[in-house]
């Protein structure tokens, strides 16, 4: 079938503004009609996303904390103590401002699922292997990815610093989050429409971020 | 006491004497301070610091720390009230800073910061604003503080009061609290427990630590409970006033609060459960990955 549906018509059908007659006319269409009835289907997904999506976005609670610690350093400069501690500051200042921008895509992406919660198809066991995600779930794992890599460069400058005690902590609670992210991971692979899975999965994420960048900010020698 | 006070800002409120007897000095640094005064303290690994909100003008701080440490303090002119200030005290290492201790005393409205290597530091009456980060330890709060921020790596954190709003943080540490108007709770492995005391709007989240929640709801009260592999118990009133929602992706849900049953996944995999009771002024939102979940009555 080559006479399609416009898309107007389409977007006026999903949003219920055709009158009776014109909307059975489309109606009928889409009955022979795969490639639009799938248009249809996409649009209505779309505004269904749109509706659930937050009216307000709030950084996150460490944002200004972390910047305003970022700022008075840099008031103070000249200082001996305060100068030997500027670049990694100002790297945890850059870092945050990455793991901040992730944390809101990953919350308009986690927003934007559909409401449908299916729980088919759960995959428990920890699958080291990458599986293939959703693009929307692609997209925030690549924008956590780079936040933990920033963030591992500086805690690796900052590692002898530590007491190996502190390291050790911090290498356990790593493991784990990794550990719980493959299997979200590899459960979501099998369920990609499980809004409540893809909820954990960022929250895997957004805790395992959160311990880095507090082991960034630690003081020497702890 | 002004008079006191004043000798003291009048010697550049820094006096660090030398005990005679032990291998330790004496820490007394003391200064005007205005009611909201904004105070940090920065130390490495300390052995005790304790934070108290009094009713006088001034801050103290009073301790000991081994030999050799370093006092640094920046206020503003000696006779004048402070809006802030800013205290450091470097030990010369680790092993012999835990042999310190430190007493911050500053007005009850005061913003208090403290970051500090591992100690347990235990914070009491001050009703203004506290940000606490510590590594290992402990961090006790006392009293309701208008504003909590608590981190630590491994340091447990329990919090006495309710206060109006928290957001506490650790990687192993235990988080113990009774509620508050809005808090927040995140841990890798440690357990979090919130029992007495009204909520008004919660999260508590971990990633293998189990989860306690036994608090009341306020009305309208909005709580989300989170796990991947943890358990977690919810303890709602017999008859409370709430809507639960519970689902898990590969664990198993306990009901023993309501006749409800949980229902398997569409394919038989994980669980879900809505309940509830009275006119769901309060909501709970339960999501775990694959540890258990358990609610009952208390």
């Amino acid at each position: 079938m080559t006479d399609h549906l416009t898309f107007e018509q389409l977007c006026d059908l999903a949003d219920g503004a055709l009158d009776a007659g014109a909307a059975a006319v489309v109606r009928q269409h889409l009955t022979s009609c795969d490639e639009c009835a799938a248009q249809l289907r996409a649009l209505a997904a779309l505004g269904d996303a749109a509706a659930s999506l937050p009216l307000s976005v709030s950084p996150p609670d460490d944002l200004w904390v972390d910047i305003r610690g970022q700022l008075a350093p840099r008031a103070m400069a000249g200082r001996g103590r305060i100068t030997s501690w500027r670049l990694p500051q100002l790297a945890a200042a850059a870092v945050v401002i990455a793991v901040g921008s992730s944390a809101l895509t990953a919350l308009v992406i986690r927003g934007a699922q559909p409401h449908t919660q299916t729980r088919d198809r759960i995959v428990s066991s920890t699958i080291s292997v990458p599986t293939a995600l959703p693009a929307r779930l692609e997209s925030a794992e690549n924008g956590y990815t780079r936040s933990i890599n920033a963030l591992q460069l500086v805690l690796a400058d900052r590692r002898d610093s530590l007491a190996p005690s502190t390291v050790a902590t911090v290498e356990h609670s790593l493991r784990i989050a990794d550990s719980a992210i493959a299997e979200a991971r590899a459960a979501l692979a099998s369920d990609p429409a499980n809004a409540a899975l893809a909820a954990l999965f960022n929250s895997n994420y957004e805790r395992k971020i959160d311990v880095l960048r507090r082991a960034t900010e630690l003081a020497p020698r702890t | 006491m002004r008079l006191h006070w004043l000798a003291a800002a009048g010697t550049i409120a820094v006096t660090a004497a030398i005990a005679p007897l032990a291998a330790q000095q004496k820490v007394n640094v003391g200064h005007l301070a205005s009611p909201t005064v904004s105070v940090r303290l920065f130390t490495a690994a300390i052995g005790s610091v304790h934070v108290v909100g009094w009713e006088k003008d001034s801050i103290e701080l009073t301790g000991v720390v081994p030999n050799g440490s370093r006092v640094e303090t920046s206020g503003g002119p000696p006779l004048e009230a402070v809006k802030g200030m800013k205290m450091f005290v470097e030990t010369p290492t680790e092993l012999t800073g835990r042999e310190g201790q430190l007493v911050l005393k500053v007005p009850r409205g005061a913003r208090v910061w403290v970051k500090t290597g591992t100690t347990d530091m235990d914070v009491t009456g001050v009703t203004g604003g506290l940000d606490l980060n510590v590594v290992g330890g402990s961090i006790t709060v006392h009293g309701s503080s208008r504003e909590l921020r608590a981190e630590s790596m491994d340091a447990h954190v329990i919090v006495e009061g309710s206060p109006q709003w928290a957001r506490i943080k650790t990687a192993t540490g235990n988080i113990t609290m009774r509620g508050g108007m809005d808090i927040g709770a995140s841990t890798i492995s440690g357990t979090i427990r919130s029992s007495g005391g009204d909520v008004e709007r919660a999260k508590l989240e971990s990633t293998t630590g189990g989860i306690v929640f036994a608090s009341d709801l306020a009305r309208s009260a909005s709580v989300e409970l989170e796990s991947h592999s943890g358990t977690i118990e919810v303890e709602l009133l017999r008859r409370g006033d709430v809507e639960l929602d519970v689902a898990t992706i590969t664990g198993a849900i306990e009901n023993q609060w309501s006749k409800t049953r949980p229902v398997p996944g569409r394919e038989g995999r994980g669980m879900t459960l809505t309940t509830s009771w009275g006119m769901n002024s309060g909501h709970i939102t339960v999501r775990s990955f694959k540890g258990q979940v358990q609610v009952r009555s208390r």
